[in-house]
């Protein structure tokens, strides 16, 4: 499913901000990412969600290389990693529902079912009274359910999450790993960034921890 | 659901868009006006002179005029002939030399009126010889060397005005340009975060042609109802301009086509303007 290799990865002529990472997501697997602030998890992201190439190393996504695609064809590969930006990066002229809706429509799915989709999940994710507002007027747990929701409405294979709890609470955060489990038992291997130790244990599954750049042995985080 | 995307309407300038692709339409239609009236107007003389030819004789010709007009109307290739009524020259002659010419006593020439008949030729030379040997001092013009100098400027003028239709045309390339560039550095963020969530070049290149067509459509609007008025009130200048020898300003058919296609002709030029400079952006994006 995923592969990294030797990855090493620096922006410019700056120094490396991730250093021969090397580690497997098996397919329907279920990681956190986890490390302290500019350790380079975010940048590990970025790699993963094909928003920058490694400057060495060997990457294998989805069965691509994609270090090797075209231009062209990045766009479908793309398509099958679901991406829950810690920003959230909401359109914030288009509506929740509209927001939800965009990876379908960019895939040219079928109008009145990317809308049945799309309320379908909304409602589930709590925010069925609130698909028509925009987000500037959504607080930020409810943004971030929108940035998942996002995420998540074309059934990716690969699912990376990038302090997806950040702003919710702890209820909440508990809701939204019971969203990324489900999704992954329906086989979508799963990547979780995040500093919330409560979470981590909570989920019982392995951990990459990334220090300076580079990544330690996967293990599980103590109860 | 059908909301742009990307939200162009603020970052393409909304009214200054359409405004900017509004005025060189209103230009170009008035300088491919210009240039289709020309046209015609080139083309009327060019006819009008090949079936026509004018006798000048002095005023003193007297009995000879009658003889000149008969030996016409018997001429092989010579379809009618006429004299002009005195009245009818003095009105011609008023614009130089003012409506009292004719009562003032001036001697006025004595102007024929050939029409020819185009399916016959006729040697023009030899006419003009026999008129002069009937009528001593006259003369026979064809009017050839001033409808030939007037034909070059007209073809001047248009050469001028179709090249500004073309200058036209690549400041309305250049606008859209300008403006789709200030869009994809406004809404950078926007369209990474649609390139990582899966869309393709083509579906953000989309979104630019559609909202630029719509704005360069709001222009063409705009410019043609300016143009077409600016036309309609320099038509009606000519054709209370009466004998002078400006031409009647006219398009016929063919040249309002002609004005619609250069619409739509730079409408789409907006249109396929923005895609091309969307998608040849895009392509340094990761």
């Amino acid at each position: 499913m995923v592969r990294f290799q030797n990855v090493g990865m620096r922006y410019g002529m700056g120094p490396e901000v991730l250093r021969d990472v090397s580690f497997e997501l098996p397919p329907g697997s279920f990681h956190f990412l986890t490390g302290p602030s500019g350790a380079g998890k975010s940048t590990l992201l970025k790699l993963l969600y094909l928003a920058e190439r490694p400057t060495r190393g060997m990457i294998s996504l989805l069965g691509e290389d994609p270090t090797l695609l075209p231009r062209r064809r990045l766009p479908v590969l793309r398509r099958r990693i679901g991406v829950v930006f810690q920003d959230f990066r909401l359109l914030p002229h288009l509506t929740a529902l509209e927001n939800v809706a965009l990876p379908l429509r960019i895939a040219g799915g079928r109008e009145e079912e990317i809308v049945a989709h799309v309320r379908e999940l909304l409602t589930w994710v709590g925010l069925g009274d609130r698909m028509e507002a925009r987000p500037p007027t959504l607080s930020g747990g409810e943004q971030q359910r929108v940035a998942i929701a996002r995420a998540v409405i074309g059934r990716p294979s690969l699912l990376l999450a990038d302090e997806p709890t950040g702003n919710v609470d702890a209820e909440m955060g508990l809701r939204l790993l019971r969203l990324f489990v489900e999704l992954n038992k329906l086989g979508t291997t799963v990547l979780v960034a995040t500093h919330d130790r409560a979470l981590i244990r909570s989920a019982e599954r392995p951990v990459l921890r990334l220090d300076h750049g580079e990544l330690s042995r996967p293990g599980r985080e103590a109860a | 659901m059908g909301r742009s995307v990307l939200g162009l309407r603020r970052s393409l300038a909304a009214r200054l868009l359409p405004a900017l692709i509004g005025i060189m339409i209103f230009i170009g239609l008035l300088a491919l006006a210009a240039a289709l009236a020309v046209d015609r107007a080139v083309e009327s003389w060019s006819r009008n002179i090949d079936l026509g030819l004018t006798a000048t004789l002095p005023d003193t010709a007297g009995a000879k005029v009658d003889a000149v007009v008969g030996m016409l109307r018997t001429t092989p290739g010579v379809a009618a002939a006429r004299r002009v009524p005195q009245s009818e020259v003095a009105t011609l002659l008023a614009p130089w030399l003012g409506s009292a010419a004719a009562a003032a006593d001036l001697p006025l020439p004595v102007l024929i009126d050939i029409r020819l008949d185009p399916a016959i030729a006729i040697d023009q030379g030899a006419l003009g010889a026999k008129i002069a040997r009937m009528a001593e001092g006259a003369r026979l013009d064809s009017h050839r060397d001033w409808i030939d100098q007037a034909v070059r400027l007209g073809r001047s003028l248009q050469a001028v005005a179709f090249l500004a239709v073309c200058l036209i045309a690549a400041a309305v390339a250049a606008v859209v340009i300008v403006s789709v560039r200030a869009g994809l550095a406004v809404e950078h963020d926007t369209i990474e975060l649609l390139h990582l969530i899966g869309a393709q070049d083509g579906f953000i290149a989309a979104e630019f042609q559609e909202v630029v067509t719509r704005f360069a459509g709001i222009g063409g609007v705009i410019g043609t109802a300016l143009a077409l008025g600016a036309i309609m009130l320099l038509a009606d200048l000519f054709g209370a301009a009466g004998a002078t020898p400006l031409p009647k300003l006219g398009l016929g058919l063919q040249g309002w086509l002609a004005l619609a296609g250069f619409v739509l002709a730079a409408i789409l030029l907006a249109r396929w303007v923005a895609r091309l400079t969307v998608m040849l952006a895009l392509r340094r994006m990761v």
